[in-house]
């Protein structure tokens, strides 16, 4: 169980983190779009869920060769 | 993905001078201020992946946005953004130059406060659900097939919802009143949680500071039965306005080519899934 | 202009668990396990199908408080709704996924519901 101290430091970290974890200045590459918490680029999913199309349209040039997937 | 030096960014600042005195950040690396045109950018080196990054650093991201904001107007940045090389920076920064000025200007001597409020959520849908069924006992004669009764049911919850969405929005109403006087802009978020009534962030005028903390405790001792949670201040990071633009992220860790084609259609197409 | 920031409250334990209940695990976005792609997309899918019976139900909701409904049309659409609930209920339990985790996060958007 939390003392004083610890409580208040508990909800300190709350405030921060309910502000840095997606306020500010959010460059818009940097947004990921996750299905409850689940990245989907981290998983690779984009090629399933846009087309290649538009993502050769996006990229300004046809995709070749395999997809590379982050790491 | 290469493994090697990339740059954290911690907020963009109205000045392209060095920053003063030594500064650390995540990792305990020092912070810069990379310069573009009279505007800049302050980062600091970073080694590894960014899901390294964990929640402990968001603090030492805090800290480093406040340090700058004594002496600069800041916008802050997302925590964990990270770009690959300083030449995507400075192309960023073209990208974003305009709007950036437009955001300092705006938020310049201004500061963000928190209020929360906690008010007896559960408890009072609990009576209106009791409520509720004391008027229904008739109705539910009515109710003879299974599916009459789920239709009642799920209509008798919406009822219910509606009620105590409203009875919420004006509890907020004369609770925001006072502050909103004392502020030049605000984002009230309503009932995130049956108990959490209130998230409310509030711009308010570097002078004014004294004035909104006066009226969170006059408010405080008015309206009582609620229970308050006061913060700040804070750095605006809940008024940067940004118009969303495509900006490839090259080797990051969140680059995502999908979110550019969601970002200029809207919306997922439906042959697309 | 120093900043003393400052987080004050009386009752830190229910803020605690208030913003607690509400916010997402840092830490699961992470740890998100690449080898999860047949879970993640039917969370994408159910999230999609639970989003679709959400706007139904709602306007059944707004068509039963318009007292326009005859008797015929409440059983059909009383019916419509609790197979559709049953269904949604059926595959949550196929693919392990609960409530809370169909929701899509749109960024700065917000949660889609």
């Amino acid at each position: 169980m939390d003392n004083l101290v610890t409580q208040s430091e508990h909800v300190n970290l709350l405030e921060v983190l309910d502000r840095v974890l997606d306020k500010g200045v959010v460059i818009s590459g940097d947004i990921v779009i996750s299905v409850a918490d689940v990245d989907l680029i981290y998983l690779g999913l984009k090629v399933l869920l846009s087309s290649v199309e538009t993502m050769e349209r996006l990229r300004g040039a046809p995709i070749t060769g395999p997809m590379q997937e982050p790491t | 993905m290469s493994r090697g030096m990339k740059i954290y960014i911690y907020g963009i600042v109205d000045s392209n001078d060095g920053i003063d005195e030594s500064v650390y950040g995540l990792k305990g690396a020092g912070v810069y201020n990379i310069p573009y045109r009279d505007i800049g950018v302050v980062a600091s080196d970073l080694n590894g992946q960014i899901g390294d990054i964990t929640q402990d650093s968001a603090v030492d991201h805090e800290r480093v946005v406040e340090k700058l904001m004594i002496n600069c107007a800041v916008l802050p940045v997302k925590f964990r953004t990270v770009f690959a090389s300083r030449e995507d920076i400075l192309s960023m920064m073209k990208d974003y130059y305009s709007d950036f000025k437009d955001n300092l200007d705006r938020l310049r001597d201004k500061v963000e406060f928190g209020v929360k409020i906690v008010w007896p959520g559960e408890a009072i849908r609990e009576r209106m659900v009791i409520a509720c069924n004391k008027g229904d006992a008739n109705v539910d004669r009515l109710a003879d097939s299974p599916a009459k009764s789920f239709l009642m049911n799920a209509f008798k919850n919406y009822k219910i919802g509606k009620e105590f969405e409203q009875k919420a929005d004006r509890c907020v109403t004369v609770v925001d009143h006072l502050f909103s006087r004392v502020a030049v802009e605000k984002r009230l978020e309503k009932l995130r949680t049956d108990n959490l009534l209130l998230n409310a962030v509030y711009l308010v005028d570097k002078n004014k500071q004294n004035d909104f903390k006066k009226a969170f405790e006059h408010t405080r001792s008015v309206h009582r039965g609620f229970k308050y949670l006061f913060s700040g201040p804070w750095p605006p990071y809940n008024f940067v306005s940004l118009p969303r633009k495509s900006h490839p992220l090259k080797d990051c860790g969140s680059v995502n080519v999908f979110t550019e084609a969601l970002q200029h259609e809207g919306m997922p197409r439906g042959d697309a899934i | 202009m120093t900043m003393n920031r400052t987080v004050e409250t009386d009752f830190p334990e229910t803020f605690i668990e208030e913003i607690k209940k509400s916010q997402e695990a840092f830490g699961e976005r992470i740890d998100a396990n690449p080898t999860n792609v047949e879970k993640g997309m039917a969370k994408l899918v159910l999230t999609l199908v639970e989003l679709i019976r959400k706007l139904l139900e709602k306007q059944a909701m707004r068509r039963v408080e318009g007292g326009s409904l005859t008797d015929e049309e409440i059983e059909r659409i009383g019916e419509t709704l609790m197979k559709l609930e049953n269904k949604m209920e059926e595959l949550k339990e196929v693919f392990g996924l609960k409530d809370e985790e169909l929701n899509l996060n749109l960024g700065p958007l917000g949660d889609l519901m």
